[in-house]
């Protein structure tokens, strides 16, 4: 069971400056051809600045980037199952822009299931862009941990 | 891949989208994902562990299915911009699984002056599994 006392526990922010390598190689793992994510000529010809950012990108960020999220919560990877995820978006990141982002656990609550007692932990990201102060993407994610 | 930008007003609820059907899953698509996400949980890539936790084999990242259903959506909704994407696992992508998405438009209202249609996906393997649940909020200008 995990330690409550990390309900609104807040990670420190973290900064990100996206690259068109790792958009591009982002869209490569989820074999989506579509040229916008490839060729700054079509992107700015469908009305990009720059190369977007595919909806999902910002997954690594839902995990507070470089601190590990899982240790600082003790959460033991054999245990653990993705339970779902909710993005909200707010304006278009593009190659070239600096992210800041932040997260916080929302919440830790216990479950009984098919495979006995759990815990679903709540946690919130808030993505900006650090030149702007645009809000990007707020994410939400929700995992299982057994016990 | 039509670039035809679709118009809110053809836009109905109950409309199904075009099926895509995914290539197999392989274990080097898992490794790009790990790669590409810096999730390197060993379930996706390293056999003997998956085993180890009960699983038949290696499994997808969910994030893995989610940015192909993302995908799915996005290469449809020509025109739209993106307001909201949810996602609910609800099964194993194991590799070498190949995945249907199937969409439909649920709702089409308008808020806060904003044309918006929302989409629900389901995601079943070769097998009929249910793998995900998504939904989709898109904005429209005309």
């Amino acid at each position: 069971m995990l330690d409550r006392s990390f309900i609104g526990y807040e990670f420190e922010p973290s900064e990100v400056l996206i690259t068109r390598w790792k958009i591009t190689q982002f869209a490569t793992a989820i074999r989506d051809t579509n040229p916008i994510y490839y060729d700054l000529n079509e992107a700015k010809a469908q009305g990009y600045r720059d190369i977007p950012v595919p909806p999902t990108f910002f997954t690594r960020m839902s995990y507070s980037g470089e601190k590990n999220f899982y240790a600082t919560l003790g959460i033991d990877m054999k245990s653990l199952l993705d339970g779902g995820k909710e993005y909200r978006y707010y304006s278009q990141c593009v190659a070239g822009d600096t992210i800041i982002y932040q997260t916080k656990v929302k919440n830790i609550i216990e479950k009984e299931g098919k495979r006995g007692k759990m815990d679903i932990v709540t946690a919130f990201t808030q993505g900006k862009n650090k030149e702007t102060n645009e809000k990007i993407f707020d994410a939400i994610i929700t995992l299982i941990v057994f016990h | 891949m039509s670039e035809k930008k679709l118009n809110f007003k053809e836009l109905n609820e109950g409309v199904e989208l075009p099926e895509v059907k995914t290539n197999p899953i392989t274990r080097v698509q898992l490794v790009d994902y790990a790669s590409a996400s810096g999730d390197y949980n060993l379930l996706h890539y390293d056999e003997s562990f998956a085993k180890k936790t009960g699983l038949k084999g290696c499994i997808a990242h969910g994030m893995l299915q989610a940015g192909m259903v993302s995908s799915y959506i996005i290469n449809w909704a020509k025109g739209g911009i993106l307001k909201n994407f949810k996602i609910r696992f609800s099964d194993v992508v194991n590799e070498n699984d190949i995945l249907t998405f199937k969409g439909k438009i649920v709702k089409k209202y308008q808020e806060n002056n904003e044309n918006l249609i929302e989409l629900s996906v389901v995601s079943k393997t070769q097998e009929n599994r249910i793998t995900s649940q998504s939904s989709a909020i898109f904005a429209f200008n005309s």
